[in-house]
């Protein structure tokens, strides 16, 4: 992320990564203040698992209106709530146009 | 109908030739009959019926039909809740279900409002059995056993305070092994019920084909067990080799595998035995509008798409870098 952010992106970043750790949350059957930021999905959280993934995949499409491609449905990109964050920035165009990963 | 997984019956004047409030009620033979070979066959079987419950007890018990009916929806709710009610705790699409009643009316009211589901007369059940002979694999023939084990499984785990340390407690076995002979009824019945658990790339006579001029291709099977039951065969996974890469020709996993981490490490299993040797493995997949399940299994499994095709490829060093949940022991042979 750019260091020149302003306050109103830093809010939306806040935001962003407030409602897909809750996504995560309800996806894992967890609870949110398990997760942080940088949580391992598929390492760290024990109930993460490819179904959980599906979920998460389909909640993520609804809450933020977007469809997400096949050929984006990568490990690496669904890392962790900071790695989905930093693509679905770079979906809505909220961030450099540069593919994340 | 893609394939008869489930059938739900009507009971008054349909299994049973009356009205069994009204006392007059008689078995209808041709619908014994068929109940006889369905269970033979391992179709599943519910009832769906405007009796009260009580009266449904006192029928079944009646009948000795306690374990026949792997869900029983009663009452005066419309039917078609009822049929939806049971597609949904089953887990069964109305394409893979036929209703029967011998009521005419109900049918096309089931069939309006249930898209793709199937719903028949006694006669015109009878005449898909007779023209879809299958072939019954001891997974077949244990199906409603399995669902039973399922449902004590979710039962279990509601009731448990953690569901990590029941999981834990549930001894999940998974066994890979080669393939042999006497796995091709299976591996058959595998490849044709496994909607969302497959890559929709080839159609299943060139999957049957490939399979059977397997020759020196690696064909594994994996097979899962808890202190439940025995699930037995649930995953099959059919490698080539080319000079580049290895091929995934073929790959089905049961949909009995849903949950608990348990596809993942069935694939990923599949992929470390040590029969199976790779240093990049090329996978097809093609979106079929169901398969999305298996995309994500094979996403955690490390595989990556190759832009510009319809490829995923795997190597080795993120195979070996996948994470595994530990309640699960995967034996190889």
């Amino acid at each position: 992320m750019s260091s020149s952010k302003s306050k109103k992106d830093e809010l939306t970043d806040q935001t962003m990564m407030a409602t897909v750790i809750d996504l995560v949350a309800k996806a894992a059957g967890d609870k949110p203040a398990r997760i942080g930021p940088e949580t391992m999905l598929f390492s760290s959280l024990e109930t993460f698992d490819s179904f959980a993934m599906l979920e998460l995949v389909l909640r993520l499409e609804s809450t933020f209106a977007l469809s997400i491609p096949d050929e984006d449905l990568d490990r690496d990109i669904f890392r962790s709530p900071q790695t989905i964050v930093t693509y679905l920035c770079w979906r809505l165009r909220i961030a450099p146009p540069e593919k994340p990963v | 109908m893609r394939i008869l997984k489930l059938v739900i019956w009507d009971l008054d004047q349909t299994i049973l030739s009356g009205i069994f409030e009204e006392g007059d009620e008689e078995l209808n033979s041709a619908a014994t009959r068929v109940m006889a070979r369905l269970q033979a066959r391992g179709t599943l079987q519910a009832l769906a019926t405007h009796n009260p419950s009580e009266v449904v007890e006192t029928v079944l018990k009646k009948y000795g039909w306690s374990g026949l009916f792997v869900q029983t929806e009663a009452g005066l709710i419309p039917k078609v809740a009822m049929v939806r009610r049971i597609l949904d705790t089953l887990s069964i699409s109305p394409l893979d279900t036929a209703f029967v009643d011998e009521d005419a009316f109900e049918r096309d009211s089931i069939a309006v409002q249930l898209r793709g589901i199937s719903a028949w007369s006694i006669e015109r059940l009878e005449t898909y059995l007779d023209n879809n002979k299958d072939v019954v694999t001891p997974e077949g023939s244990r199906r409603h056993e399995m669902y039973i084990e399922e449902q004590a499984r979710l039962r279990d785990k509601e009731a448990a305070a953690d569901y990590v340390t029941f999981l834990r407690r549930c001894n999940i076995y998974i066994t890979i092994r080669p393939y042999a002979p006497e796995d091709a009824g299976r591996v058959q019945e595998l490849l044709v019920r496994t909607h969302r658990m497959n890559l929709g790339v080839l159609s299943l006579d060139e999957m049957f084909h490939r399979l059977g001029r397997a020759g020196g291709d690696c064909v594994m099977i994996a097979e899962m067990k808890d202190n439940y039951g025995d699930m037995g065969r649930c995953g099959v996974l059919h490698l080539s080799s080319r000079p580049d890469a290895a091929i995934v020709e073929g790959l089905a996993i049961s949909c009995r595998t849903r949950a608990r981490g348990l596809s993942l490490s069935m694939l990923v299993g599949l992929l470390r035995h040590p029969a199976v040797k790779f240093q990049q493995l090329r996978c097809r997949y093609i979106s079929n509008g169901s398969n999305r399940p298996l995309r994500m299994v094979l996403m955690a499994a490390g595989f990556q798409p190759d832009p510009g095709t319809d490829e995923l490829v795997l190597r080795t060093e993120r195979l070996a870098a996948t994470p595994l949940p530990d309640w699960i022991d995967i034996v190889y042979f």
